[in-house]
């Protein structure tokens, strides 16, 4: 066997795997698409009380309704720890289709939405409260859910114009039924 | 006397450019030249911009580590060219009457390889190093260290070559008769060969598709890298001096140390143990013509026997015996698998929308194999030079001459085929469907490959050179590509599945009957009007 041949032999399938990447690339954008972003309710810092059952999260992606939707787009959740929060304060569940948040104990976590590929997420921050938590040094005389206040640690405090408990949202499981 | 030594040298590749072949050849070796360098600044750039993201040490020492492996390969190319001219028997006879000195004769050889080991310094080493420097925007005069690497790399080559030669000799003369032997040695080493490819094609997938540092590396292969670094003398000390500043007057000079002393060792070794060598060489050659005992066998089976000596490689041409065993079935399976992932990963909504392109892939793939193969396993009529004459003296049929050409090399790579083919299906690569239709349509290709070849090859030496058999095999691996852009074209139409590959085996099978047709109807015309070069 000439070297030259064998230099050939093994240059061949990088040169098929080249031309196959870039054409295939080529060809799934002209005809798919990305989610390019994702949609929700949620504020930048959002609420949760502790309790037994958990909250629905919902988000929609969104994405050029032209073009089919790619593999690897499905939204997935997650949940981001600040340093020194127990990983046991929240955790992320799936029921069926749908992603709910489970409150166990009071802390701050960070919730990120983003699609299975990853190329794009969006984050909210989460106060995780409960009944004795209540902020000092207000006037003492609105216990309402709407107006409490938290003071988790010392060095942030919060007000709550509401609180986001069932709302109801979409559910973000079925969205790639545009497929 | 040294100049007139390579002047000969040289001039055997001057003779070589008169020809067809040698220009196919040569363009073909500059495609693979230019095709690596593309290659390996590609995989250079993208692997050092991943690693120095996690440790610029790390980087440094991967670069060090992948220029001693370019180094590696550099010497294993050279031993082979300078075994093949240093121990040539024909050289040596020609020589042996000259009074020319033996110092002579080892220096000017040296020199020869050395040219050549700058080209593989410039292909192999230099675009690593310019990449490297690119992702950091080192300073001009960087690149121009760059050039000159090679010019000093191949001092060190050539010199560890002559100094390895001897030993690889020893071996070689040792293992001549032991087949059995030089073929485990050669399927190990080809399984070796195979593997570590694997590994870079893979990596070099997984880096078209974007993959992060994790995924790309295993756990502790980065860390061993850099823990190997500073033991791959003289890359390591040459390198910190030039790309770190650091330990300068060191560094250089342990490097150019290196590069003085290499050839002169090399030279020494090589010059004790010319002499010693070449005559036992020589006269192994005279034993093996003389004294080898000759059984009686039929006129065919003799004709068999030689095709398959030619082709299996009883001589020095066991590397294409144990390419056709071994390597194939495995290559196979170390582009496809990966070539698989790519699709059924990344890739799926592509899939989904022509859902047989990964059928289509692995066609092509066997095709440009197949006709590598072939290829490399045929002696035309063309080669057999001054035995052309003895060729048609043969008291047998031409149609039956021809046959055993064609047949031979078609069973051996056939044979080859079909067992990769069932090792990429008991892997799950290929579905059982895909197993049946891509192995009609491979055997197609190879018969129309293999009758076509020596058809075209016969008809080049009637005396009208229009073409050449290699031309063929070129245009052959072009028809592949054509069909496969068909295949894709029509997987949008209404032709899908086992219908296109059934449409394949039919487009190809006419090609194959037609040059069936062509072999019988003017094999014997062809035959007779061969001209014999004298």
């Amino acid at each position: 066997m000439k070297r030259v041949n064998i230099s050939v032999i093994l240059l061949v399938p990088m040169a098929i795997g080249l031309v196959l990447y870039f054409g295939a690339t080529g060809y799934r954008n002209s005809i798919a698409t990305d989610v390019t972003d994702i949609r929700w309710d949620y504020g930048s810092t959002e609420r949760f009380k502790v309790r037994g059952d958990g909250y629905p999260l919902a988000a929609t992606g969104v994405y050029d309704e032209n073009k089919i939707l790619d593999y690897g787009n499905d939204l997935v959740w997650n949940i981001t720890y600040p340093s020194g929060t127990s990983r046991d304060v929240a955790t992320i569940g799936i029921k069926g289709d749908a992603y709910y948040l489970k409150v166990n104990s009071i802390g701050e976590i960070d919730v990120t939405c983003s699609n299975e590929k990853n190329t794009i997420e969006r984050t909210f921050h989460a106060i995780l409260f409960d009944d004795s938590y209540v902020e000092e040094g207000t006037d003492g005389g609105d216990s309402t859910e709407e107006s409490q206040t938290s003071n988790l640690n010392n060095n942030f405090k919060v007000v709550y114009n509401h609180i986001k408990e069932d709302k109801s949202v979409e559910t973000s499981r079925n969205w790639r039924k545009a497929l | 006397m040294i100049i007139e030594l390579l002047h000969k040298d040289f001039g055997l590749y001057r003779a070589l450019a008169k020809s067809r072949e040698f220009w196919i050849g040569f363009v073909v070796r500059m495609i693979v030249m230019l095709g690596t360098i593309s290659v390996i600044s590609y995989m250079t750039y993208w692997m050092d911009r991943l690693i120095s993201d996690h440790s610029e040490y790390f980087g440094f020492n991967t670069l060090v580590f992948f220029l001693a492996m370019a180094f590696l390969i550099q010497i294993f190319d050279g031993l082979i060219m300078a075994r093949d001219m240093t121990f040539d028997h024909v050289d040596h006879v020609t020589m042996s009457p000259l009074i020319i000195s033996r110092d002579a004769i080892v220096f000017s050889k040296m020199i020869f390889v050395y040219i050549f080991q700058i080209v593989d310094g410039l292909v192999l080493s230099t675009p690593m190093l310019v990449m490297y420097g690119v992702g950091r925007q080192f300073i001009p005069y960087y690149y121009i260290f760059c050039a000159l690497y090679p010019l000093f790399l191949a001092l060190i080559s050539v010199g560890v070559i002559f100094i390895l030669v001897v030993p690889f000799q020893l071996i070689h003369h040792v293992m001549k008769d032991r087949y059995l032997v030089r073929f485990l040695i050669m399927g190990v080493f080809m399984i070796g060969v195979t593997y570590l490819y694997g590994i870079g094609f893979d990596v070099y997938l997984k880096m078209l598709e974007g993959y992060g540092y994790e995924e790309m590396f295993a756990e502790g292969f980065i860390d061993s890298m850099f823990k190997l670094g500073p033991y791959l003398a003289p890359f390591y000390q040459l390198l910190t001096a030039i790309c770190r500043q650091q330990q300068i007057i060191s560094g250089v000079c342990t490097f150019l140390g290196t590069c003085l002393l290499s050839p002169m060792v090399g030279f020494i070794v090589s010059y004790f143990f010319y002499e010693g060598l070449v005559r036992r060489n020589d006269k192994s050659k005279v034993r093996k013509n003389i004294d080898k005992p000759r059984r009686k066998i039929s006129m065919k089976g003799a004709l068999i026997e030689k095709e398959l000596q030619q082709t299996l490689g009883k001589g020095d041409n066991l590397f294409s015996f144990a390419l056709l065993l071994v390597m194939m079935p495995l290559l196979m399976y170390v582009v496809l698998s990966p070539m698989k992932r790519v699709l059924i990963g990344n890739m799926r909504i592509v899939t989904d929308m022509v859902p047989d392109l990964e059928t289509i892939v692995q066609l092509l793939v066997v095709y440009i194999f197949l006709a590598i193969v072939q290829m490399q396993t045929t002696q035309p009529y063309s080669g057999e030079e001054e035995n052309l004459k003895t060729i048609k003296l043969l008291p047998l049929k031409d149609k039956s001459i021809t046959l055993i050409k064609i047949l031979v090399p078609f069973c051996l790579t056939g044979l080859s085929f079909i067992v990769s083919m069932i090792v990429c299906l008991f892997t799950g690569i290929v579905s059982l469907t895909s197993f049946f239709m891509i192995i009609l349509n491979g055997l197609l290709y190879l018969a129309f490959i293999a009758f076509g070849g020596v058809m075209v090859d016969m008809a080049d030496l009637r005396g009208k050179k229009h073409t050449s058999w290699i031309s063929f095999y070129v245009v052959s691996c072009l028809y592949s590509l054509i069909l496969t852009g068909t295949n894709i074209l029509m997987e949008f139409g209404v032709v899908k599945g086992i219908y296109l590959l059934a449409f394949d085996a039919c487009l190809t099978g006419a090609l194959a009957i037609s040059m069936i047709v062509l072999y019988f109807v003017r094999g014997s015309e062809y035959f007779a009007k061969m001209e014999v070069s004298v």
